[in-house]
């Protein structure tokens, strides 16, 4: 399993020089669709990877993922370009994400399909995957980018956009919620 | 060490597989080998930390999603109006506390003097222009 910083520096090794999405902003900004549409090309996969995350079913990766690419067309005017594009697409996605995880409702529906989602590892017992249904999907959000990618308070707040304090805060009560569910039935 | 500081510990680390000339990673493994209980904690953790980031494949997109993008967005029209409806309840308010201003205003000194209207009279025949 490769971690998003991979993933987005073997993209970034592996695609044109950054200047072409400069390019790509620019000629988008003047109201060229095609840039626009060689600009989501370009990315797409990156914003897939990045939304399947936090997301198991396809419609959901597909609706955060054109959402990601909608802000990032109305807010085109925002992008300056002394920081890389992908930079600023991440943060849009993941606050995309969040914002997805944060409206959803925890019904049935969400807990079926995470349970589905984890069902194909052996290593995952019944008890663990019930845990994993039952936690809210903003502190599982928290947790993905804690725990699996490794983040520090200080990289998720850059990354995010968010205080420091805000995100020590929110993994403070992510952490403390993963504890309690851990301890269920334990003395 | 007691049970609640090895949890505390064991929800700090990102994985155990730290160094073990650790003294506290070392009375850490040694607590886990003496608690059931912690152990039990422990391997709910690790399972946890590994399906939270191992549980989704990435989904790839299919060749006719940027199309979806782009016909998805407002239309320019669309979002004019957007923002004109958005700015309507501000505007509404400035002129309702205009129209209120106008008809609760003070007189002016000109109007205290001479009334309202002789006001123009005045001027008229203070600059000469009037008959």
């Amino acid at each position: 399993m490769t971690t998003i910083a991979a993933m987005l520096s073997a993209t970034m090794n592996a695609i044109a020089p950054v200047d072409a999405d400069a390019e790509l902003v620019a000629a988008a900004r003047r109201g060229h669709d095609d840039a626009f549409a060689a600009l989501v090309r370009r990315h797409e996969r990156r914003v897939f990877a990045l939304a399947s995350r936090f997301f198991h079913r396809r419609e959901d990766v597909e609706e955060a993922a054109q959402d990601t690419f909608l802000r990032v067309w109305s807010h085109l005017d925002s992008w300056r370009a002394d920081a890389p594009f992908e930079h600023w697409l991440t943060r849009v996605c993941l606050n995309c994400c969040y914002r997805r995880l944060a409206k959803a409702p925890k019904t049935e529906e969400l807990e079926e399909a995470t349970l589905v989602a984890v069902e194909h590892d052996p290593t995952v017992t019944v008890e663990v995957r019930r845990l994993l249904a039952r936690l809210d999907p903003r502190d599982r959000f928290l947790l993905v980018l804690l725990e699996v990618e490794g983040w520090s308070i200080a990289e998720i707040a850059t990354r995010l956009g968010w205080s420091q304090t805000n995100v020590k805060v929110r993994a403070f009560r992510a952490r403390r919620k993963l504890r309690a569910r851990l301890e269920e039935g334990l003395s | 060490m007691k049970c609640q500081q090895a949890r505390s510990l064991l929800m700090a680390s990102q994985s155990r597989a730290t160094s073990t000339t650790n003294p506290t990673t070392r009375e850490l493994d040694g607590h886990l080998e003496s608690c059931a209980e912690c152990a039990t904690f422990a391997a709910r953790r690790d399972t946890v930390a590994t399906a939270l980031g191992g549980s989704a494949q990435p989904f790839l997109p299919d060749p006719s999603f940027s199309a979806r993008v782009l016909a998805r967005r407002p239309d320019p029209v669309e979002q004019l109006g957007n923002a004109g409806l958005k700015l309507l309840p501000g505007v509404l308010v400035l002129l309702l506390a205009t129209a209120w201003l106008g008809t609760t205003a003070p007189p002016s000194p000109l109007e205290v003097l001479f009334g309202a209207e002789d006001t123009t009279a005045w001027l008229l025949a203070a600059s000469g222009a009037g008959p």
